[in-house]
């Protein structure tokens, strides 16, 4: 299956380079190294980093339970899940029953979960806190462009800009401070029906469109050329969007949930070849202050079916080993649960990665119920750690012009 | 036919237009498509048979003549701020560069807004945006020098950049910044501790309730030294100052002829000529606007088809040309999705224009919204121009370049084939807007 | 496939022209439809249908429309004419003047479940009309499809036109897209099959019928089930908690109806929809008591009536009890949207469980009024001004339950504050008075700064929100002159009727007067969408306001009897000057 269909995508390609209507210049030498080197590693320019966000304060601890810690259960009365109904890890630990998804995602080696990830001086407004983990900076001078953001800029200064846009946001909401840059704008789009030429069902007019774009220019501006080459791989994408979309071919079900419904639509614009390097998606409601334990328990399934789809999805394609998924949230919840059986904003979490490339299983230790600050849980892996590692052993980017001095990649990719 | 650019040099550049190729369609057009949001078939006719000279300053001065038009859009933009969001004064906008009898004004008014960029996305208040794009329009074709003395008591922009508040100890220097880097100089005419002092002018510069107001105890009184010159300036001496400087005309016609004439960077000495005359006339844009329109440039090979179309000049353009009518919300919004809402850009540079319009995402965008705008093309009646002549004129109104012959041939014979269909026309504009040339201007 | 459905089009028109007079068919359409039938419509006076509606004034002023005048200009409506022009060659006398002459015979439809077709009767007053009817169908037939069959089904002619067919049996003719139904016409006819008439049911409901409306419906729902998946699709839980809200009762009686009826009322004052549907609501009360009540019983409140009501609304819904059962009612995505909105909605009402203490604490029933409001030339006048809208709920322990809602209402008052400084509006300022034996709680926003704004606010002047507290009543209204009107008028309220589950009334002059109060903002709301200059604009605004002057009022109402439910629409216009 996964043989059969890159080597149809190939065929596309060699077919239409031929017919000298798209230039895949930035993309196809991914592919054919591939090929030639079956089962060698992707060359870092063709990966990809897919952001879930988390949105209000997810309950790291009661994501990542250790439900046999005596502290946990007396702070936690009506909260605390115990033994009988975790999903269990190694040493006392468990996830939440309901992420079910994730069980499987750890059975096949694909989930790396990052314990106690946050950063000094923890700050427990949604918006601060947000705008940290987004912009990498703790401080709030300079919150104007986001860690990926200025990435993006520092890409497309050194002369490595790319033909689409080197981020893309998918969702309602606005588009995430990450994301923001000073040079290259990312787009934030709502469905993939932005990708797609509407031709009213009318076939011969998608080809008269064409035909149209790809004739030849005679005596043609520079300026000319590089819109009319930009256009017939505009209309290429399109094409295989389009195709892709009746009856995107996965025998992955995904759950019908929000989430899932946004990452099934992140699969297929990695599927259809854009060069894009990052996709965003968030999944908001985990601002839990009252009735917590239904409504935690909703979010964990849906982030947990969503991202187990995803990978399975990704598989089934041929790109899981060229597609890492972070799912964070901008910080965990108080160890004690107030008194509407709910949590208040707390300070570190754990943050998830997905992919097979990660290195699986629980990374670093379960923070201690014993110590904590302020009532917090304390963190032992700064965030911008675990950024560190995407920019550098992931996307293959520089991290200290990003993140700054001091600040190692964090071991949770596979060396 | 226009000028061959080899023949040009920075010293013939920008001297009037020969007498010689005679003003014709293709560079009415064009002119109308730079200085305005394309023409519609009456205004080409209007402008060949009136002449260059004339249709330029008809241009410049139609701002004089509107002002019924004007009050009309006053009480409009009422209606859309009792609303309150800034989307439906986006549509506001749109709807106003779809009728304006002064296309240059509003060109000029979205250029001020890309070059003051603020964006509603955090200054929220409909009615601050409002105020400020007025701002832009009353000096759209005016002086530079009382804009960026409007601009820096602008509610909305010190909103923007943080600067509502500034006191004599924590001089803010964020809109300092800008003024010398984005506004005024461009970057590296200046020094870091130009900014810092250029700051502690500005203190005590307040936005309270939404309106500017000098607080005297937050004012350093102090002797500030900037750009060579020092006195106890105040912020409008600071202007002052870095208004003096000869970069400000290098920079700000730089900045117009990438706007009105092409996307390339052209070298300092292109430039040099436009910004003498920017001084000489004390800053003045309307004399500066008129060399370049009536210019053997901007009539050359090297101008005409050389920039990208943004997407509110695109949309906008087809309305405009075809002189029909749509949802301004809908069209704010498609225009979004391209990458361009009025009054939302992405940050305080600005809309980087150029080749940075296009990507995928955007060109398929673009022909989708030629495809839905086109649906509102009325049904072509029998009576109408033959299926070449139509072509030819959809050609000559909507593109900077006209397209290769098979394509031109394939479009006509697509046309006569549908016939009568109503949809005929709607479907050949919606093919033509597909074009790579669609996306030149 | 185009041609066929042009085809049939024709077919149809020709149809209603042709509909013979009522001379006493040797058979009825129930006789002769077969027995397979789910749905049977009947329209016994088509002439007189086309009279009400043709000839109404409004029809008339609709055609007067720019809209229309251009749709005139289309290709398309163009072929229309061109195919009555035909038809009445055919008929040898106008359409409408053939269909009047002829008088009243009668229309009639049938849906097949076996064939899934539908098959169209026309009482004609005599052979020879039903034949020139059939020739009429023919000659039109024979401009737009390309091959016409001619066949004979027990000596009687039938043309086919692919799956399509028609012809003329005694006085009858008939039409169907599927030609197996003619066939089964002609059968019945001639007595050789099980027509529908010979269904019990549909006896006995045919004979228990009142009145004479201008259409009648009957659809058998024994039948409807029989169909694969449709039961599965009327038990499933739902994914639409308004659809249950609004429809929850009436589609969850459906396994349990054996037929439906509807009768539909048609006269130049307005037209009067009635359906029926027979079942044992106490059976379905057991699993939808949120909308029936127990065993049924749920009764409406009486509905508000303050000044310048733009509608107003009344139903028993027992939204505690729908909240409590939503594991049976919804799927499981829906589910987990409750438990999202129980938490925060708990964080609201300063830690109340919303399900049991705020919800718990509510009688069954609910009120919703919605007025157009009226600014005092002397106060505060918004640009655009929007109506008052209020809600009305009984409270199980006013004393208790009473606080906690004044105090959410204050704490969003306060929150309304904070957020309204951040984003630049003003503030509005709390107040408490004794009207009556009512309290009224209510906010006000601070008069606009700039004095100049006064006659042209914000949106936000709309709004002065307020609870009030009359006995065990609760009142949250969006305006404090509505919260103090209604605080007075359901003192002295009649007591609620049995039998009426939900009631809705629409006072469209209301509606219009509060559209014409924004005559200026609607202009340049149409600038806005439709992208006109003022001018054009101004003209679609008058013409669209001068239209709605013909409408007056709508009402709908649902009655639980213990024969079933019964759903009453009426739309009534203005009279004609």
């Amino acid at each position: 299956m996964q043989n059969a269909s890159r080597r149809k995508f190939l065929a596309s390609i060699s077919a239409a380079a031929s017919a000298g209507l798209v230039s895949l210049a930035p993309r196809a030498p991914g592919f054919l190294l591939e090929s030639a080197a079956l089962g060698a590693d992707r060359p870092a320019g063709d990966r990809i980093l897919v952001v879930v966000q988390l949105s209000g304060g997810n309950d790291g601890l009661n994501t990542v339970i250790p439900y046999g810690d005596e502290i946990y259960r007396k702070k936690r009365p009506s909260l605390a899940l115990g033994a009988d109904n975790v999903i269990k890890l190694e040493r006392d630990l468990g996830l939440h029953p309901r992420m079910k998804g994730a069980e499987t995602l750890l059975e096949k080696r694909w989930l790396a979960v990052v314990q106690g990830v946050g950063y000094p001086n923890p700050n427990r407004s949604h918006f601060e806190s947000m705008d940290i983990w987004h912009t990498a900076h703790t401080q709030p001078q300079d919150r104007a462009a986001g860690w990926l953001g200025r990435s993006f800029d520092a890409q497309r200064a050194a002369g490595r800009g790319s033909a689409d846009p080197p981020g893309m946001h998918l969702g309602a909401e606005s588009q995430p401070l990450a994301l923001a840059a000073r040079d290259v704008p990312s787009p934030s789009i709502r469905s993939l029906d932005q990708f797609q030429l509407r031709v009213d069902g009318d076939a011969q007019r998608a080809s008269a469109i064409q035909a149209a774009a790809s004739a030849p220019r005679r005596q043609a501006s520079e300026l000319l050329k590089f819109v009319q080459t930009r256009t017939t791989a505009a209309l290429e994408i399109s094409r295989r969007i389009t195709a892709a979309n009746q009856g995107y071919k996965t025998p992955v079900a995904y759950p019908e949930t929000e989430l899932a419904g946004k990452l099934k639509q992140v699969a297929q614009l990695i599927d259809a070849g854009l060069s894009t390097r990052v996709y965003y998606v968030a999944l908001d409601g985990f601002d839990t202050h009252s009735d917590q334990a239904n409504a935690h328990a909703g979010l964990l399934d849906q982030l947990a079916g969503g991202l187990a789809a995803f990978a399975e999805d990704l598989q089934n394609h041929g790109h899981l080993d060229r597609v890492v998924t972070l799912a964070f949230s901008e910080f965990g919840r108080r160890v004690e649960e107030n008194a509407s059986r709910g949590t208040d904003h707390g300070a570190a979490a754990p943050v998830f990665l997905v992919g097979s490339k990660v290195k699986p299983g629980l990374i670093g230790q379960h923070p201690k119920l014993d110590d904590l600050a302020d009532g917090d849980i304390k963190f032992h892996t700064d965030f911008r750690c675990v950024y560190a590692a995407l920019l550098a052993k992931w996307l293959g980017w520089p991290v200290e012009p990003i993140l700054g001095e001091g600040f190692a990649p964090a071991a949770v990719l596979q060396a | 036919m226009p000028r061959n650019l080899a023949e040009l040099t920075p010293q013939t550049a920008w001297l009037p237009l020969e007498a010689a190729p005679a003003f014709d369609r293709r560079m009415a057009a064009h002119l109308f498509r730079r200085a305005g949001f394309c023409a519609s078939r009456r205004e080409l006719d209007e402008a060949v048979a009136a002449g260059l000279t004339a249709t330029v300053k008809r241009l410049l001065t139609a701002g004089e003549r509107s002002s019924a038009f004007d009050e009309e859009m006053r009480k409009f933009a009422e209606v859309a701020l009792a609303a309150g969001n800034p989307q439906s004064l986006a549509g506001w906008w749109l709807h106003r560069l779809r009728h304006t009898p002064a296309p240059l004004v509003e060109k000029m008014t979205l250029f001020w807004h890309g070059h003051f960029a603020t964006s509603a996305a955090k200054v929220r208040d409909a009615r601050l945006l409002y105020d400020q794009n007025e701002l832009f329009r009353r000096h759209a074709l005016g002086n530079f020098r009382p804009l960026v003395r409007g601009i820096a008591r602008d509610p909305a922009m010190l909103l923007y950049l943080d600067s509502a508040t500034n006191r004599k100890n924590h001089p803010n220097e964020n809109f300092a910044r800008e003024v010398m880097e984005l506004f005024c100089l461009g970057i590296g005419r200046y020094s870091e501790r130009d900014i810092r002092e250029l700051a502690r002018c500005f203190t005590g510069w307040e936005i309270l309730h939404g309106k500017f107001t000098f607080n005297t105890y937050q004012h350093d009184y102090g002797t500030k030294s900037l750009l060579g010159q020092s006195g106890p300036f105040d912020g409008d001496d600071g202007l002052r100052v870095i208004l003096e400087q000869p970069a400000c005309a290098e920079f700000l016609c730089g900045k117009l002829v990438r706007y009105f004439v092409t996307d390339e960077d052209l070298p300092a000495e292109w430039i040099a000529p436009l910004a003498q005359q920017f001084r000489e006339s004390d800053l003045a844009i309307a004399p500066v606007l008129e060399t370049i329109f009536t210019s053997r440039l901007f009539y050359s090979e090297r101008a005409i088809g050389q920039k990208v179309r943004g997407p509110v000049e695109l949309g906008v353009g087809l309305l405009r040309a075809l002189e029909i009518n749509t949802n301004m919300i809908q069209l704010a919004e498609r225009l979004r999705e391209l990458g361009q809402l009025v009054f939302f850009p992405p940050n305080v540079k600005g809309w980087p224009g150029g080749k940075n319009w296009i990507d995928s995402s955007a060109l398929l965008g673009r022909a989708n919204l030629v495809r839905a705008l086109a649906d509102n093309i009325p049904p072509r009646s029998a009576a109408g121009p033959a299926s070449g002549e139509q072509i030819d004129q959809l050609a000559e109104l909507l593109l900077a370049v006209p397209p290769p012959a098979e394509v031109r041939a394939g479009l006509i014979a697509q046309l006569e084939q549908a016939g009568g269909m109503p949809g005929a026309l709607r479907q050949a504009v919606s093919v033509l807007g597909a074009l790579p040339e669609f996306q030149l201007s | 496939m185009n041609r066929r459905l042009e085809c049939l089009g024709c077919l149809l028109l020709v149809l209603i022209w042709t509909v013979g007079k009522a001379r006493a068919a040797e058979k009825s359409a129930g006789e002769l439809l077969p027995a397979s039938v789910v749905a049977y419509v009947e329209v016994p006076q088509p002439a007189k249908v086309l009279d009400v509606v043709f000839d109404h004034p409004l029809a008339r002023q609709l055609q007067q429309q720019p809209e229309y005048k251009a749709a005139q200009q289309t290709p398309q409506y163009e072929q229309l004419q061109a195919a009555i022009q035909k038809a009445e060659g055919a008929l040898g006398q106008p359409w409408r003047k053939a269909a009047a002459e002829i008088g009243a015979g009668g229309l009639f439809f049938g849906v097949d479940l076996t064939t899934r077709g539908v098959v169209a009767l026309a009482a004609a007053s005599s052979e020879a009309q039903a034949a020139k009817g059939r020739d009429a169908i023919l000659e039109l037939s024979r401009a737009s499809a390309a091959s016409i069959k001619e066949n004979e089904h027990r000596g009687v002619k039938v043309h086919e036109i692919g799956d399509a067919g028609f012809a003329a049996v005694g006085n009858w003719l008939v039409a169907s897209n599927k030609r197996a139904l003619v066939w089964q016409v002609i059968d019945n006819h001639q007595g050789h099959s099980e027509p529908l008439a010979g269904d019990e049911q549909f006896q006995s409901v045919l004979k228990a019928r009142t009145g004479q409306p201008a259409a009648w419906l009957y659809a058998d729902l024994r039948l409807l089930k029989l169909i694969p998946g449709f039961r599965q699709a009327i038990d499933k839980k739902s994914d639409n908690p308004p659809v249950e809200l609004l429809a929850g009762g009436i589609i969850g009686s459906i396994p349990d109806a054996p037929y439906v009826t509807a009768a539909l009322d048609l006269n130049p004052a307005g037209v009067k929809l009635k359906v029926a549907l027979p079942c044992k609501p106490n059976e379905t009360a057991k699993k939808r008591e949120f909308y029936l009540g127990g065993e049924a019983r749920g009764v409406a409140p009486p509905l508000l009536r303050p000044q310048r009501t733009l509608l107003s609304a009344a139903t028993y819904r027992d939204f505690a009890s729908l909240w409590r059962h939503a594991p049976d009612l919804f799927d499981d995505g829906i589910n987990a949207k409750f438990a999202e909105a129980e938490s925060n909605l708990t964080t609201l009402f300063a830690g109340r469980n919303f399900r049991e203490d705020i919800l718990g604490n509510l009688h069954p029933g609910m009120r919703l009024v919605v007025t157009r409001q009226e600014f005092p030339p002397d106060g505060i006048t918004p640009a655009i001004k929007l109506p008052a809208g209020a809600i009305v709920v009984r409270m199980k322990s006013p004393e208790e339950t009473a606080k906690i809602f004044k105090i959410t209402f204050q704490s969003v008052v306060g929150f309304l504050n904070v957020t309204g400084g951040m984003n630049g509006i003003d503030p509005l300022d709390l107040n408490s008075e004794k009207v009556g034996s009512a309290l009224i709680v209510s906010g006000e926003y601070l008069p606009p700064r700039d004095a100049a704004k006064r006659k042209e606010a914000p949106l936000h002047y709309n709004a002065s929100p307020a609870a009030a507290f009359v006995g065990d009543l609760f009142i949250l209204s969006s305006s404090r002159a509505l919260a103090v009107e209604l605080a007075e008028q359901v003192q002295r309220e009649a007591p609620a009727s049995a039998g009426v589950n939900s009631s809705l009334v629409l006072d469209a002059a209301v509606g219009q007067a509060a559209l014409a109060d924004n005559r200026g903002p609607l202009i340049a709301q149409n600038m806005l969408e439709k992208g006109h200059d003022r001018a054009a604009a101004e003209q679609e605004i008058d013409r669209v306001l001068a239209l709605l002057k013909n409408l007056q009022r709508s009402s709908l109402q649902l009655a639980v009897k213990e024969a079933g439910l019964e759903l009453t629409l009426e739309v009534l216009l203005a009279s004609q000057p």
